[in-house]
């Protein structure tokens, strides 16, 4: 597993538990998002914790995540760092996404 | 099942296919081992009941010809033996024998060496079906590989004919590196000029790579095409506001990529505009790396733009224009994150900062020289010459401000613009075909 999903009342977390967020692992992140939105989870925090490089396509799933969750849902990413910060900014989506610290900062954005 | 009986003498011969008969063989006679084995070349015949005493050729040395021969089956061979020592035994098996019975032939120890050698050969006929069936097999896959691995290099080619050939237009030089990380790249970069005072350029980066991105790039580089009709040109004629030309081209990228289910592949790229009269850049940086201007004043390199959202990603994305001052012996760079992000054998990325680095040491470097010096710092850099990602990279650099009144040198770079056109079949490709899937 890449992934790893902590269901919560009203949320629920998405850590990324590999180093790369590439194209071998973005597919099965844009199902995996798409899998809790239809049943019903669409307040997810997705933690980076652990990620030191994303690429083009890992992006394209995380984008894919965001809107996957839709005007009624939530999707805030938190535990960004180094490069993959760096993308989020090269490609204005700190101005798309709500970006958190860390964990905990995200769940109190998702609690707000 | 036929069963061939090689015996000598008529009487035995007799008694063993009655029995084999009764069992319901059909049985073939040879009086000989010799005449045995030529039965055996001309027929199908796959169990032998063989004496071991003959005179001539004996049993054991009928069966080692037998095996040092190839009929394209195998033969079960059963020995018919007085003999019961150890040493017997083993010289049968030795020989090559399957199975032995004794002399005289009980009917029912017949009756069970046979079946065993019936289930034996049916086994062995069936895994020689399945062997020829898979054999078949992985002849049509190996033939629809090649096919696909030539139509591929067939793609390849195409891909790299759409790229700029030209490398002198009105006053600026180019060089560029193009290394894909598959046969197709999901980079595509062009440069060409508009109208008499104007050149367009642009790379672009579709995410992921391979085939699917391929076709993204090439139905993206059939909007830009430098035809009248082409985007480019269309939005540069209806503005004397370049930096409104360039983001109604982005706008209008973004519109036709952008699909609200977010299933369409999205791009990066750098599009610019320069002025050849003023020296004077306009460019978008849309996701892509940040361009770098190598300043001949300065002797320094400057990464320009502030970012920007990539094309096609989202349908209300807005874009933003970036200026650059081009002197004469001014370069710009512009590169796909394949190159920043190229690791070297020990994992490390090349960098945007060894990059500025790199473009500063190359100032000195000719333009012409400059793609075979790329090539090899990549390739150095990378370890082999199999990269992860694309690796493109173009480099404009603004010789001389265009005089007015150097219209032969306009027109004649114009013509080969067009006659590269006109060598580009894909180019007047229908958008549309890239859609069908």
């Amino acid at each position: 597993m890449n992934f790893s999903t902590e269901d919560n009342s009203n949320h629920t977390i998405i850590s990324i538990t590999v180093e790369r967020l590439d194209a071998a692992v973005a597919p099965e992140l844009k199902k995996l998002v798409q899998t809790l939105v239809a049943e019903g989870n669409n307040r997810i925090l997705l933690d980076f914790e652990q990620v030191l490089f994303m690429d083009s396509s890992g992006l394209g799933a995380v984008v894919s995540g965001l809107k996957s969750v839709g005007d009624e849902g939530e999707f805030v990413v938190c535990g960004l760092s180094g490069v993959v910060l760096d993308l989020f900014k090269l490609t204005h989506m700190d101005r798309v996404f709500e970006i958190r610290s860390d964990r905990n900062d995200g769940l109190q954005a998702l609690a707000a | 099942m036929k069963i061939l009986v090689v015996d000598d003498e008529p009487t035995s011969q007799l008694i063993v296919s009655e029995i084999a008969e009764s069992l319901g063989f059909e049985t073939v006679c040879a009086e000989s081992a010799l005449r045995g084995l030529e039965i055996l070349a001309e027929s199908d015949i796959s169990l032998v009941l063989c004496d071991w005493e003959m005179p001539g050729m004996d049993g054991p040395t009928m069966i080692r010809k037998l095996r040092a021969s190839d009929h394209g089956r195998y033969v079960y061979h059963i020995l018919v033996t007085g003999r019961n020592e150890t040493k017997d035994l083993i010289e049968g098996l030795n020989a090559g024998a399957d199975d032995f019975i004794s002399k005289p032939v009980n009917p029912d120890e017949l009756r069970v060496r046979l079946r065993s050698a019936t289930r034996v050969i049916e086994l062995q006929q069936s895994l020689d079906n399945r062997n020829a069936k898979l054999e078949k097999a992985n002849k049509r896959h190996e033939e629809a590989l090649n096919s696909v691995t030539s139509d591929l290099r067939l793609a390849a080619d195409m891909q790299f004919a759409l790229l700029p050939k030209e490398k002198q237009l009105a006053g600026i030089n180019t060089n560029w590196l193009f290394k894909p990380a598959s046969f197709l790249a999901g980079d595509i970069f062009d440069y060409f000029l508009v109208g008499d005072s104007q050149m367009v350029f642009y790379i672009i980066d579709v995410e992921g790579h391979g085939i699917p991105s391929a076709l993204t790039s090439f139905a993206v580089n059939n909007q830009l095409n430098p035809s009248p009709q082409g985007m480019c040109r269309r939005h540069l004629r209806a503005t004397s506001n370049v930096d409104t030309a360039v983001l109604r081209i982005l706008e209008e990228l973004n519109r036709q990529f952008a699909k609200p289910s977010g299933d369409n592949r999205y791009f990066t790229m750098i599009f610019g505009v320069m002025n050849l009269f003023s020296g004077q850049i306009t460019l978008a940086q849309a996701g892509h790396p940040a361009p770098l201007h190598y300043s001949t004043r300065e002797d320094s390199v400057v990464a320009v733009g502030n970012g920007g959202m990539p094309v096609g990603m989202f349908e209300s994305a807005k874009f933003e224009t970036t200026n650059i001052e081009m002197h004469p012996g001014d370069r710009l760079y512009i590169y796909s994150d394949g190159a920043i992000e190229c690791p070297s054998t020990g994992g490390e990325f090349y960098g945007q900062s060894r990059l500025e680095h790199s473009v500063r040491n190359w100032a000195g470097i000719p333009i012409e020289k400059l793609s075979s010096i790329l090539d090899k710092e990549f390739l150095d850099w990378n370890g082999t010459s199999q990269f992860e990602d694309d690796v493109s990279m173009v480099c404009l650099e603004y010789q001389t401000p265009l005089q007015l009144g150097a219209n032969r040198v306009q027109s004649s770079s114009y013509n080969g613009v067009e006659r590269r056109l006109a060598e580009q079949p894909l180019n007047t490709t229908s958008k549309d075909s890239f859609r069908q899937h």
